[in-house]
C-alpha cells in the first residue's frame, strides 16, 4: 500500500492510492494521507485506480479525511474506483459524503459543484 | 535558625537495574567485581550480593530479587554444580555463571548441562569478568521481560475470553428460537475472525405479533468494533422495542451515534420489522449490503434499496428510507455480512456475491438452518483453510 502526490497547487490536491488497503497495510498511511490532504485544507481528488481492495479501515480513513474537509469548505472526490471497491463504496453509502467520478474533468466538475 | 540535611540521594534511590549475587568461598572475587563494576554500582546500574557457600546462596535467593548467579565450582560444603542444579529446580528464571580452574573442561561441560549460560576461568581475566558478567544480565534482563510479557498476554487473553462470552450473550443463539410459533423459521450464525468481533445479528418478538431482526458490521475489527457494536445493536433494538418503524430506528441510532464519534467508528446496518400475521415486512437500509430474497420456486434476488449510509458518519435529516414486501408461504430472506461474500482464499480471490446467489437458489424453501449452514459449508470450501480475514454474520427467516 502507498500514496504519491501527483499534484498539489492552490486550488486542489491530487494524490493516487495504490495497491491493497486494509489493517495489515495500512501502516502509516493513515497519517501520511490525512497530512498530504486534510492539512492543505485544499480540494482534493483521490485516484483510487489502483486500489484492488479496500477494507472497512480504509473506508474510515477516507470518510475522516473527507468530514475533517468539510469542515475548512473543501471536498474530497474519489476517481475511478475498480468495480468492487466501488461497489463497497456505494453499498455504504458513501457516495453521499464523496463523490465518485470516473474521469478528471468530471472530478473537478463535482468538486466546482460542491463549492 | 534550622538547617536541614542536604538531598544526597537522587540517582540512587530505587531498585538497582540487575542485581548479581557472587558466590566463593574466596573473599577476593567480591574485591574484583567491586572494583570491575564501580561506576555501574555507582550509577544504580547493577548491585551485588555475596555468599560464603550454596547454602546461604540459596537463603540469599530466597528474599531477595536476583537475576544473574556468578558461582565458583569450589565452595564449602556442597560445591557450585550443586547450587546449578538447585538453582535449576527453584530459580528457573536465574541465569547463571561458574567459576572453575583453567583447563577444567570436564566441570565446564557439566555446569552447562546443568543450565550455566556462561563460565570463567582461574585466574580471572578483569576484562573476560566484565563482558561475561555484563552478557548474563542482559540475558537474565530479556528472560525477565519475556516472562512478565507472557503473564500480562495471558491476562489479556482471559480477559478477551470474557468479553467473548459477554458478545456471545448478546446475540440470540439458543435455536429454535421460539419453539411457540409456526409462522416462522429464524437461524442465525456468527464467525468471528479473532476472540471478539464487530459482526451481529439480532431478533425479538415486538408487541403486536411482529418479528424485529438486524444485521450489522462495524468498521474494523477486535474490541473496538465489538464495543462499537454492542452500543449499535442495543440502541437500534430499544429503538424498535419502543414502536418505531425501522427508518427511524436506523435514523435516531445515527444521531446518537453521531454526536460524540471522535473516531470515526461507523456501522452498516440493516432492520426490519415482519408482520407475521400478513408476512409484510417493513425494513430500512444504512449501507450494509442488500438481503437475499428466495421466493420459493423463483429466482434469487436482492431486496430492493432503500438508498442509506451507514451509521455514524453523517448527520441529518432523511437519510435513511422504508421500504416494504410480502413474504409468501416459503419464502426465506437472507441477511449476511460482507465478511461472507469477501472471504478470500489464498489466491485472494473473493467469495462474491454471485457464488452466495447460487448457493442460495439451492436452499429452495429448505429451513433456515439448512441455508446458512450450507453457505458456510461453501465458503469454507471455497477459501481451501486460507485464514478467516473479516467477520461473518448470517440470519435467515423462512415465512411458513
Amino acid at each position: 500500500m502507498d500514496m504519491t502526490v501527483i499534484n498539489a497547487d492552490d486550488e486542489l490536491t491530487h494524490v493516487k492510492l495504490r495497491g491493497r488497503v486494509d489493517l495489515d497495510t495500512i501502516g502509516d498511511l493513515d497519517r501520511e494521507f490525512t497530512r498530504q490532504t486534510v492539512t492543505r485544507r485544499k480540494d482534493v481528488i483521490v485516484d483510487m485506480s489502483d486500489v484492488d481492495y479496500m477494507a472497512s479501515i480504509g473506508l474510515r480513513m477516507l470518510i475522516t479525511a473527507a468530514k475533517a474537509l468539510d469542515k475548512f469548505g473543501a471536498s474530497m472526490v474519489l476517481l475511478n474506483p475498480h468495480p468492487d471497491v466501488e461497489d463497497v463504496l456505494r453499498t455504504a453509502g458513501f457516495d453521499k459524503v464523496m463523490p465518485i467520478e470516473h474521469d478528471l474533468e468530471s472530478a473537478r466538475d463535482a468538486l466546482r459543484a460542491q463549492a | 535558625m534550622e538547617t536541614r540535611a542536604p538531598e544526597t540521594e537522587s540517582a540512587q534511590t530505587g531498585a538497582p537495574r540487575a542485581t548479581v549475587l557472587v558466590v566463593a568461598g574466596d573473599p577476593s572475587l567480591k574485591l574484583l567485581v567491586s572494583q570491575k563494576f564501580r561506576r555501574e554500582i555507582r550509577e544504580n546500574e547493577l548491585a551485588f550480593v555475596f555468599a560464603d557457600d550454596g547454602a546461604s546462596a540459596l537463603r540469599t535467593l530466597g528474599r531477595s530479587d536476583v537475576d544473574v548467579v556468578v558461582t565458583d565450582v569450589q565452595l564449602p560444603g556442597t560445591d557450585g554444580l550443586t547450587l546449578l542444579s538447585d538453582l535449576k529446580k527453584y530459580f528457573p528464571n536465574i541465569r547463571s555463571v561458574i567459576i572453575s580452574a583453567y583447563g577444567d573442561m570436564r566441570t565446564i561441560r557439566r555446569a552447562l548441562n546443568l543450565g550455566a549460560f556462561d563460565f570463567l576461568t582461574k585466574p580471572i581475566d578483569l576484562d573476560d569478568l566484565g563482558v561475561t558478567i555484563l552478557k548474563t544480565v542482559e540475558e537474565a534482563l530479556a528472560l525477565k521481560q519475556a516472562v512478565r510479557d507472557r503473564e500480562r498476554l495471558a491476562a489479556i487473553r482471559q480477559e478477551l475470553d470474557v468479553a467473548r462470552r459477554i458478545q456471545l450473550s448478546m446475540i440470540p443463539r439458543t435455536f429454535p428460537a421460539f419453539p411457540g410459533r409456526s409462522e416462522f423459521d429464524i437461524y442465525g450464525d456468527i464467525k468471528t475472525a479473532r476472540e471478539v468481533g464487530g459482526d451481529f445479528y439480532d431478533f425479538c418478538i415486538l408487541e403486536d405479533d411482529k418479528l424485529y431482526f438486524a444485521i450489522g458490521d462495524a468498521s474494523g475489527k477486535g474490541v473496538p468494533a465489538a464495543l462499537f457494536m454492542a452500543v449499535t445493536r442495543t440502541m437500534i433494538k430499544a429503538e424498535a422495542i419502543k414502536g418505531n418503524a425501522p427508518d427511524r430506528c436506523l435514523s435516531e441510532t445515527n444521531r446518537i451515534l453521531c454526536m460524540e464519534n471522535e473516531f470515526s467508528m461507523f456501522i452498516t446496518a440493516f432492520c426490519g420489522i415482519l408482520d407475521v400475521g400478513t408476512g409484510e415486512v417493513a425494513y430500512s437500509n444504512g449501507g450494509h449490503k442488500l438481503p437475499f430474497l428466495v421466493r420459493r420456486g423463483a429466482e434469487v434476488e436482492t431486496l430492493p434499496a432503500t438508498d442509506g449510509i451507514a451509521l455514524g458518519v453523517l448527520e441529518g435529516e432523511s437519510l435513511y428510507h422504508v421500504g416494504t414486501m410480502k413474504l409468501g408461504p416459503g419464502d426465506t430472506i437472507f441477511l449476511y455480512s460482507d465478511g461472507v461474500t469477501e472471504a478470500a482464499n489464498r489466491q485472494l480471490e473473493l467469495y462474491t456475491d454471485k457464488r452466495l446467489e447460487k448457493v442460495l437458489s439451492g436452499i429452495d424453501a429448505g429451513l433456515p438452518k439448512d441455508a446458512v449452514d450450507a453457505v458456510l459449508g461453501d465458503v469454507e470450501t471455497f477459501s481451501e483453510g486460507a485464514p478467516q480475514v473479516d467477520d461473518m454474520a448470517l440470519l435467515a427467516i423462512r415465512y411458513n
